[in-house]
């Protein structure tokens, strides 16, 4: 009896593990990947997501984004900072060139622009920069109303936003 | 005896604890993963042409300016420039971008262009009001590629330089 236990304990002893995993090939597929996301993740100039439903144009062109007011344009819709200003489609049916509620979300930017900056104490003049990131598939004239917009309040730079071809 | 209980009693276990940065490595990488954008942004740097570039343009040369503009017409697109004869090449009207035949023409004709005219960088896209954004892009793309990088953008009923939907590269 006492031969079979002390057996029964010795198999027993043969055939089980501490219970701790072999982690190091996979911490350092996490390592990897880890280094590879953040790299990826800010790789210079301006980091910017084109908003849902607004698929860039793509271009061969090479120059980096940089931080200044951004109007987004879908189908739809007019946005400036994420907030919707004006309707395609009302902009389609007017004549007018200027966007109004646009030109007024502007003149408001560029007066916070110029107040922050005063309280910055900087001396040089503000960049007016514009970003427009408008999509593929709209048309020249909306286009065309929202640059002339930016134009005439006070954004006389602008920058059309595309995604680089591969 | 006693010594050698004491030495049994102070060994250290000097395994690395790596299950809490396990952890926080596992949840970093989905976050990242869902919060990454793979695509690279860049931009087109436009700026509106000035009161002073259309006095200059007023002024009156000696030789008349190039003045090189590439019109989207409904199935043609149009090369026209002072002492450049009209070039037309075939656009597909429907067509959100030209197609690599176009493309491969308007760029040889632009090349031809800037190659006889050295020290022209300028070009107009003269863009019909239900254009494509993205073939307003190519067209630029196809300008910049020939070495026209100042390419300013027209609408076709616009009066020319000096109206106000126009920019540059």
């Amino acid at each position: 009896m006492r031969r079979r236990r002390s057996r029964a304990s010795g198999m027993m002893e043969r055939y089980t593990s501490d219970g701790g995993l072999t982690l190091t090939s996979m911490m350092d597929i996490l390592t990897t990947l880890l280094f590879f996301v953040l790299k990826s993740y800010v790789s210079g100039g301006e980091v910017t997501v084109p908003p849902p439903g607004v698929t860039l144009p793509r271009s061969s062109v090479n120059a980096d984004m940089h931080t200044s007011v951004v109007v987004a344009i879908d189908h739809d819709a007019i946005m400036m900072d994420g907030e919707k200003v004006a309707s395609v489609h009302d902009l389609v049916a007017s004549d007018e060139l200027m966007i109004a509620p646009l030109a007024q979300r502007l003149t408001e930017a560029r007066a916070q622009m110029d107040d922050l900056a005063k309280r910055k104490g900087e001396k040089r003049e503000v960049s007016r920069l514009a970003t427009i990131q408008g999509d593929a598939g709209i048309e020249f004239r909306v286009l065309q109303k929202v640059m002339y917009t930016l134009d005439r309040n006070g954004f006389p730079d602008i920058a059309l936003a595309v995604l680089k071809k591969a | 005896m006693r010594r050698r209980a004491q030495r049994k009693a102070l060994k250290v276990n000097t395994d690395l604890k790596l299950m809490p940065l396990m952890n926080i490595i596992i949840a970093l990488i989905p976050m990242l993963l869902l919060s990454a954008v793979f695509l690279e942004v860049k931009v087109i740097e436009t700026s509106l042409p000035r009161d002073a570039d259309a006095a200059a343009a007023a002024a009156e040369p000696a030789t008349p300016p190039l003045d090189l503009a590439v019109h989207v017409r409904g199935d043609v697109y149009v090369i026209e420039g002072h002492g450049v004869s009209p070039l037309l090449v075939p656009r597909r009207a429907a067509a959100a971008a030209p197609d690599s035949v176009a493309t491969q023409l308007l760029s040889q004709a632009l090349r031809a262009i800037a190659a006889a005219h050295p020290g022209t960088t300028e070009v107009r896209i003269v863009a019909e009001a239900r254009t494509h954004y993205q073939e307003v892009i190519a067209l630029m793309d196809v300008a910049r590629g020939a070495g026209l990088v100042n390419a300013a953008l027209e609408g076709a009923g616009d009066a020319g330089a000096g109206a106000p939907p126009t920019g540059g590269i």
